[in-house]
């Protein structure tokens, strides 16, 4: 008896769990509306980023569910909306990511090429030099010549 | 934003338990197979290389997201809810995939760090290197001007002696009335060194530098006179060595007049000069602090130029890049690199490309003022490599670097 009274206080438990989950799923057409604006001009950024070849599919799978997401909000299928939007949110937070990783790699790379533009100029420099010296010494003695 | 995903995040597997663990009291059916979402998830969950995540900053909690997110798929599916399986496998492998690519951000951090530690150790040396290279070109440039006063003090008195002969010379034409086939050959002789010497003023310029023009225009008249009268009056020698020989000395005079300007004009045009001018000029009109010296050019830091987030110029820095357009339209041999920063402040990304921007406006400010855009590099760091620590809006700034062609 006190088995089945704890499954059914455990039963009402996730019931009340579920409905609060499904209120902050359960948002109105007009606010689903305003999230699918505010979703595509955050993936248009992306889009116009420097390392967005290094997404492109995920971008455009990205804008895919944005307009199912649309005609879904054009049938009345809220739910269906939600589960939409909630793909779009993750698949945004995985692209803003991959964006971050190629922007910090083309970083990594400009400044590996510094280092090495920095090796070349001393190796560079280092033969300037010695052609200075030489030519040192050259005009060094053609002083002297023509003092004499 | 972290905290809204974390509590929807929260939402999303309550709702999932919760339609798991009520739907499992309501239902007793065998489950249906794994969607290809769920064995795609599982699949990356078992990855070896997916245990590493875990010891990632950052890419851990979306790891463990993927994890949960796999767990309640499950449990759906276990309860016969394919779709919703189907989609706690899509945001599974969307978090897996998100986790993988912070990994690859931490990996590129640790990359750059090793680059700038690595450009830190090697720059002092570069400076050293540079330093000696000038040194010694200082002191070739030294020797130069000694050589070249030791010539001049040698041409002055070759040209003493020159004129002892001349006078001996003259005094003996002007004894001499006869016009014999002997007097001729010295008119010619003579007139063949007036060519020596017009061509020796000619070499340096002497008809070009406003100094030595008029002299050596008058030598060329002398000459030509002299040259007339030859012809007119063959037996008039005595006369015409006269003309020659002042012909002689006014194009002497022209070329030592000329010879300095020129020398020092050549000497100007010098890379070396050229660079140490420009350093000079631009140490002059942006302040010692704010210039750095490059390897053959100069480093010019334009600091506090922006408004800040934006690529639009604060108000009152028109003066300080019309300097800059008038540096580099004199100096037109030196290419122009222009680095855009921003502060530390707002979104990595969109600083990075408000950086890009910031140097793409200067470059065209300066192909409006007449720069040629051949010469012109432009590059954006983003809020990477802060030089101002006590002002902020100081980093909203570009770099431009004048570096000399070698040409």
């Amino acid at each position: 008896m006190r088995a089945v009274g704890q499954k059914m206080l455990w039963v009402a438990v996730l019931a009340a769990v579920t409905l609060v989950a499904q209120l902050g799923f359960a948002n109105n057409p007009e606010r689903s509306r305003q999230q699918i604006g505010e979703f595509r001009a955050q993936l248009e950024e992306l889009e116009s980023s420097d390392r967005k070849e290094v997404a492109t599919r995920d971008v455009e799978m990205i804008e895919g569910w944005l307009q199912e997401a649309e005609v879904l909000l054009a049938n009345g299928q809220q739910e269906a909306v939600t589960m939409r939007m909630r793909r779009v949110e993750y698949g945004l937070d995985m692209v803003r990511a991959l964006v971050q990783a190629g922007n910090i790699d083309a970083s990594a790379e400009s400044q590996e090429e510094r280092y090495h533009q920095a090796r070349a100029e001393i190796e560079e420099l280092q033969s300037e030099i010695s052609a200075l010296e030489r030519r040192k010494a050259e005009l060094q003695e053609e002083l002297n010549r023509v003092s004499r | 934003m972290s905290g809204s995903l974390k509590n929807r995040f929260g939402k999303i597997i309550a709702l999932g338990a919760a339609g798991a663990a009520s739907m499992m009291l309501a239902t007793g059916c065998s489950p249906s197979p794994k969607s290809d979402e769920l064995v795609e998830l599982e699949r990356m969950l078992q990855d070896p290389a997916a245990q590493e995540l875990r010891e990632i900053p950052n890419a851990a909690r979306y790891h463990q997201e993927a994890r949960q997110l796999r767990r309640v798929a499950e449990e759906a599916r276990e309860e016969r809810r394919d779709e919703l399986s189907r989609e706690y496998a899509i945001l599974g492998t969307l978090r897996y995939r998100t986790a993988v690519a912070v990994a690859s951000q931490f990996e590129a951090a640790e990359r750059l760090k090793a680059a700038n530690a690595k450009i830190e150790e090697v720059n002092p040396e570069l400076r050293a290197t540079n330093e000696s290279r000038n040194a010694l070109a200082r002191d070739i440039q030294q020797l130069d001007s000694d050589i070249r006063a030791a010539v001049r003090e040698q041409e002055a008195r070759r040209r003493a002696d020159a004129s002892r002969r001349e006078s001996t010379f003259e005094a003996a034409q002007a004894a001499s009335t006869d016009t014999t086939s002997e007097n001729l050959q010295q008119v010619n002789a003579r007139i063949e060194a007036a060519e020596a010497a017009r061509a020796a003023a000619l070499e340096y310029k002497a008809d070009a530098y406003e100094r030595s023009r008029a002299v050596f225009n008058r030598a060329e008249s002398q000459l030509s006179n002299a040259r007339s009268l030859l012809q007119s009056q063959p037996g008039a020698a005595g006369t015409i060595l006269q003309q020659v020989n002042f012909a002689v000395q006014l194009f002497e005079e022209a070329e030592s007049t000329a010879r300095p300007i020129h020398e020092e004009m050549v000497e100007k045009m010098r890379p070396e000069n050229r660079i140490s001018v420009l350093r000079q000029k631009a140490r002059d009109n942006f302040g010692g602090p704010y210039t750095e010296e490059e390897y053959q050019g100069i480093r010019i830091v334009m600091a506090r130029m922006f408004v800040p987030q934006e690529a639009n110029f604060r108000p009152n820095t028109d003066a300080m890049l019309d300097v800059l357009a008038r540096l580099t339209n004199e100096y037109e041999e030196f290419s122009i690199q222009i680095e855009g920063y921003t502060q530390r402040r707002g979104n990595v990304t969109e600083n990075l490309a408000t950086s890009q921007l910031r140097a793409h406006r200067v470059r065209d400010f300066l192909v409006e003022r007449g720069v040629d855009a051949s010469r012109i590099s432009t590059e954006g760091f983003g809020q990477e490599r802060v030089r101002f620590s006590d002002d902020a809006e100081n980093n909203d700034r570009v770099e431009i670097i004048l570096r000399h062609s070698g040409n």
